[in-house]
């Protein structure tokens, strides 16, 4: 009975402030006004979301755990963070070893996205990428051009771009399977669709290999019509260590110095409505 | 039942769903936050958690389309989504750091010291002696009750609060 008291007398004092319940309060009125603002969307994708529950069984809560937006990490790890409605990470996927690598070393699942990509950027397994050459690439995906918009501007203003050189860029949503069966992430597999533009022999597979920065390098290398498209299937075989690889890798160098001041990345111009971080 | 106003009146869908009110949510919050915030204190590690759990569980509250039977029910509800809303943050944040009691935010400050040591002995406890002991000594649930709440055996109620607490006196030493 001694025990008992103690424990009770315990937890007794022990009570929420106002302000927690003020925060809280407050929280549920905005999620409140946003069901409201929302309510068409909202009701059409928690109806597809009941159906699709209901189908597998899952549950009623099925909408908090469904993703409505995918923010693609590229620099050479490259990782992808699955949003749900509330712009809070559900999932985190790695697409390459490196990006596993710093998937295994943090833990980001029921964060807001802009706390988990510092989070992330953070992490002393990103430290080693995140270099004055590194061209950090955040790509946003979704339906929603209210929610893209918002994203990339949360972005762009996060210290990922502001101090890093990160860029944050959009791609439709409809690349994010294709991407996906081809075992990369959407950010790094929209930079293959552009190069492929320009090295038509390119492969995902080269592309699992090679790095943002020298996939950029590539393609800036080509729009500033140094080279005319000759012999540059080898650049992406890299580990074979031709002579015309060297010749590329240094041209490749000088063309970033030129282009790009440092700490500011070399992220894509034009094609793709960046925004940039300043 | 008719639908007034925006706020202040539980809405009733057609299909007898129930979508809550503000003044519902309000009730709810100023009801149960003592309790959420007491099982916050000894399942988790610092108070950006707390605050994460509190929107967590008040905005499942704010969503659950269905009615309870009675406060008994919704509060075994809460305790149920609160405890749920904790281990899924443990699982996604495993690597904070956990604070001293002293550290937890304001509402904390507040507690006495002599308080300390008994509440830092159970938020010392393994995490499956820690629910029992709460739900028990504080909450007052039988172990029925609690075998219940946390889909456990009565029996295996039983022998975690015996252990927990045969932990809880060896922490607490000479005091009892």
């Amino acid at each position: 009975m001694e025990l008992e008291k103690k424990v009770r007398d315990a937890f007794g004092c022990v009570k929420a402030s106002e302000g927690l319940k003020e925060s809280t309060k407050s929280f549920l009125r905005e999620a409140g006004r946003n069901r409201q603002a929302h309510r068409g969307a909202a009701l059409r994708l928690a109806t597809v979301c009941a159906a699709l529950a209901v189908f597998l069984g899952i549950g009623g809560f099925a909408f908090l755990g469904t993703p409505v937006a995918y923010v693609s990490i590229d620099v050479n790890p490259s990782l992808e963070l699955e949003l749900n409605r509330l712009d809070r990470v559900i999932a985190v996927r790695a697409f390459n070893e490196d990006g596993e690598r710093i998937a295994a070393g943090i833990s980001v699942k029921g964060m807001r996205c802009e706390d988990a990509l510092e989070k992330i950027l953070d992490s002393r397994e990103m430290q080693p990428y995140l270099t004055q050459d590194a061209a950090l690439t955040f790509t946003v995906a979704t339906e929603s051009e209210p929610k893209e918009a918002q994203l990339l501007s949360d972005i762009a203003r996060s210290r990922g771009c502001t101090e890093h050189g990160g860029v944050s860029v959009r791609a439709d949503m409809s690349l994010v399977g294709e991407a996906h069966e081809n075992g990369l992430s959407f950010g790094k597999y929209q930079v293959y669709r552009l190069l492929l533009q320009y090295e038509p022999t390119v492969t995902v597979q080269d592309c699992h290999e090679m790095s943002m920065s020298q996939m950029h390098g590539m393609i800036e290398a080509h729009e500033h019509g140094i080279n005319h498209g000759e012999g540059h299937g080898t650049e992406c075989e890299r580990n074979e260590g031709t002579k015309q690889e060297t010749q590329y890798e240094m041209e490749d160098e000088s063309s970033l110095q030129t282009d790009a001041p440092a700490g500011q990345g070399t992220g894509h111009h034009g094609k793709n409505g960046h925004s940039r971080g300043h | 039942m008719a639908v007034l106003g925006r706020a202040r009146v539980t809405i009733v869908k057609r299909d007898g769903g129930i979508v809550r009110s503000e003044f519902e949510v309000d009730r709810a919050v100023e009801q149960y936050s003592d309790m959420i915030r007491r099982i916050c204190l000894y399942q988790l590690k610092n108070a950006t958690d707390t605050e994460d759990v509190f929107q967590t569980v008040f905005l499942k509250y704010l969503l659950y389309p269905k009615s309870f039977d009675s406060p008994e029910h919704e509060k075994a509800w809460f305790i149920r989504v609160t405890l749920n809303a904790c281990r899924d943050h443990l699982k996604s944040l495993f690597r904070r750091h956990t604070l001293p009691l002293e550290e937890l935010g304001e509402e904390v400050a507040a507690i006495p010291p002599e308080q300390h040591q008994v509440l830092d002995a159970v938020r010392a406890l393994p995490t499956k002696y820690k629910d029992v002991i709460y739900l028990h000594y504080y909450e007052g649930y039988s172990a029925a009750e609690i075998g219940n709440l946390l889909g456990k055996k009565e029996n295996t109620v039983y022998s975690l609060l015996a252990r927990g607490r045969t932990m809880l006196r060896e922490a607490l030493g000479g005091d009892l």
